[in-house]
């Protein structure tokens, strides 16, 4: 699930205390969001009170925050559909049990399936649960996707 | 790294973007791909309402192009004859009382291609040849090798790709790159039901043979990089190094293989359980039954000397080589087969060929030029190619799998029947000109 600006304001301690740089919350709140800022440079959200808080930013943030090793791209030109990676990633056979024999999964599709070849080539259909977004620290890590295509059309960062 | 991939919006933009393509908006048909020989089963097409084609779900590149090629704008929708240089069209009744003549005008035909047909196309295509001989004319199956001939004595020890599924472990990849020709082989086989446990361990282990760098090196366990001409001295080494008990690390320095290569290879192969052996076996080359004879070879060493065993999974660029192997055991007996592949006394000089055109005539993997000798030559081809102007007549044909229902035996011998299209066949609305090749040869005489 992604946040708004809006709902990263929410989540903020909203006292416009500048001790980030910022002139309020809400800049802050965008630099966020762009991956321009980090929520450490919010000295009071790192009180106890905000600790839900802070779990809750990491959690929805992980894309921007873990910028450099927290996105997936897919190079149509270079993938030839084989499929492996929507086979070999360890999430998608939980939501399509037909993995698990082989079988490429079912059309439409769940909504928590990542990878799926239309027209010949693979599409990322989902990023939010993928093991280095909803992991624990060894999923985090992941990269079964990109170390397993053959035509090195993945590439994670 | 575009700095707007980063932005979380841009990030949920561009899925989102991508999972526009997810939804459904015309009707769903489950297909068996025909575009190589594993016949992907587990296809989807989405259709409009007039039958066109929105998308293809779970195709690889080659079935995605298989099946979009039925509204190819090349694709010819009626038969053409080369007529003081000009194409000109025909009729379908036109063209076939043209092939008949051509054929009655002859003692001698060849036939090319015929793996490319679908099993009851072929059965129909040998009921005429056979129909041909006993009125008194000669006919060879040309660039197929008397291996079928072999195969009817000797058997190789076969496994399916759903047994390989299911319990294999160590997998080796022979002088074939699957991951180019039949993309979605290795996801099916190798990365099914994970290649790794929960956690995170490897449980299959595979073994490449391959003198080049192919998709599949970075993947493999184990690369020996070993020309076709050395495999018979590797496998005389290999079962040295598996039969005896010590541990003689270098044995194989001769192909530059290293000791923990070669410790880790004699390892990997006697905790094998059940072991895969994947080649290819191509029917049409005319030294495939030295290749048949060294698989033979190297499934004995294996199993006289591990645990465990290792069965073949033959894979083949043409679709369905094997089909023609069994249509031709149910038609003819051994010894007319025997002439039918090798006919010596055969006269090229008087003589039609007959060619079922494919994917061979424009692969654009296969770098090798077909010669056809005879001076008459009919085509039967959907589809341009370089080797259009050698021929008199062209007829396309109904395309097995989209357009009507068949069957095909798969080249680890499962017997493959397409899945049902219901109305959908009726996609070819346009082409109702055009017939399937049973129909043409059984409206011949």
């Amino acid at each position: 699930m992604s946040l708004s600006v809006m709902q990263i304001y929410k989540l903020l301690p909203k006292t416009n205390c500048r001790k980030c740089g910022k002139s309020t919350c809400m800049a802050f709140a965008a630099e966020l969001a762009k991956g321009t800022a980090k929520i450490e440079d919010c000295p009071p959200i790192l009180e106890e009170k905000f600790k839900n808080n802070v779990e809750s930013l990491k959690k929805y943030l992980a894309p921007v925050l873990n910028k450099g090793e927290s996105h997936i791209e897919i190079d149509k030109d270079k993938c030839d559909g084989c499929g492996i990676c929507v086979i070999s990633c360890p999430v998608n056979p939980r939501y399509a049990e037909e993995i698990l024999s082989g079988k490429s999964p079912k059309y439409p599709p769940d909504e928590h399936i990542i990878f799926q070849i239309y027209n010949g080539k693979a599409y990322l259909l989902s990023f939010k649960n993928c093991r280095r977004i909803e992991g624990d620290d060894v999923g985090k890590s992941c990269k079964i996707c990109e170390n397993y295509c053959p035509q090195k059309a993945i590439k994670i960062y | 790294m575009n700095e707007n991939s980063t932005n979380l919006k841009s990030i949920n933009k561009k899925i989102d973007n991508e999972r526009e393509i997810t939804k459904v908006r015309g009707k769903l048909i489950p297909v068996t791909c025909y575009g190589c020989s594993i016949f992907c089963d587990d296809c989807f097409l989405e259709v409009d309402e007039f039958n066109k084609i929105i998308k293809t779900i779970n195709l690889c590149f080659k079935g995605n192009d298989f099946f979009n090629s039925i509204y190819d704008e090349h694709r010819f929708l009626c038969p053409i004859e080369k007529q003081m240089g000009l194409m000109m069209n025909l009729s379908m009744k036109e063209a076939i009382e043209k092939l008949q003549a051509e054929i009655n005008g002859t003692n001698f035909i060849a036939i090319y291609g015929l793996g490319v047909l679908s099993y009851n196309d072929q059965i129909s295509v040998l009921k005429y040849i056979k129909k041909l001989i006993n009125n008194g004319k000669r006919v060879l199956l040309k660039n197929f090798s008397n291996l079928i001939y072999f195969c009817a004595k000797n058997s190789l020890n076969l496994t399916t790709i759903g047994q390989a599924i299911n319990n294999g472990d160590t997998f080796i990849y022979w002088s074939t790159d699957p991951t180019h020709s039949h993309p979605k082989l290795s996801s099916k086989i190798l990365f099914s039901r994970g290649r790794f446990r929960s956690t995170g361990k490897e449980i299959k282990k595979l073994i490449l043979i391959e003198s080049k760098e192919s998709d599949l090196t970075h993947l493999a366990d184990i690369h020996l990089n070993i020309n076709d001409s050395d495999i018979e001295e590797f496998l005389n080494r290999l079962k040295i190094l598996l039969t005896g008990n010590s541990l003689d690390l270098d044995l194989l320095k001769k192909f530059n293989i290293d000791e923990l290569t070669t410790k880790n290879l004699k390892n990997y192969l006697n905790s094998t359980e059940y072991g895969v052996l994947i080649t290819t076996i191509d029917f049409e080359k005319k030294d495939a039954l030295e290749k048949f004879k060294l698989i033979q070879k190297f499934q004995q060493i294996l199993n006289l000397n591990i645990r465990g065993r290792f069965t073949v999974l033959p894979i083949s660029n043409i679709p369905n080589e094997l089909g023609l192997c069994h249509a031709l055991l149910s038609i003819f007996n051994l010894n007319e087969i025997k002439q039918l592949l090798d006919d010596s006394s055969f006269n090229n000089n008087n003589s039609l060929g007959l060619v079922f055109g494919g994917n061979y005539l424009r692969d654009e993997f296969i770098n090798k030029k077909f010669e056809f000798n005879e001076p008459n030559k009919i085509l039967f081809d959907n589809f341009p190619s370089n080797y259009d102007r050698q021929f008199k007549i062209k007829i396309p044909y109904l395309i097995p799998s989209i357009e009507y229902k068949d069957s095909a035996f798969r080249l680890d011998g499962l017997y493959i029947k397409f899945k049902d299209l219901n109305d959908f066949y009726k996609i070819s609305e346009k082409n109702k000109e055009i017939w399937s090749i049973s129909k043409i040869f059984e409206n011949l005489k």
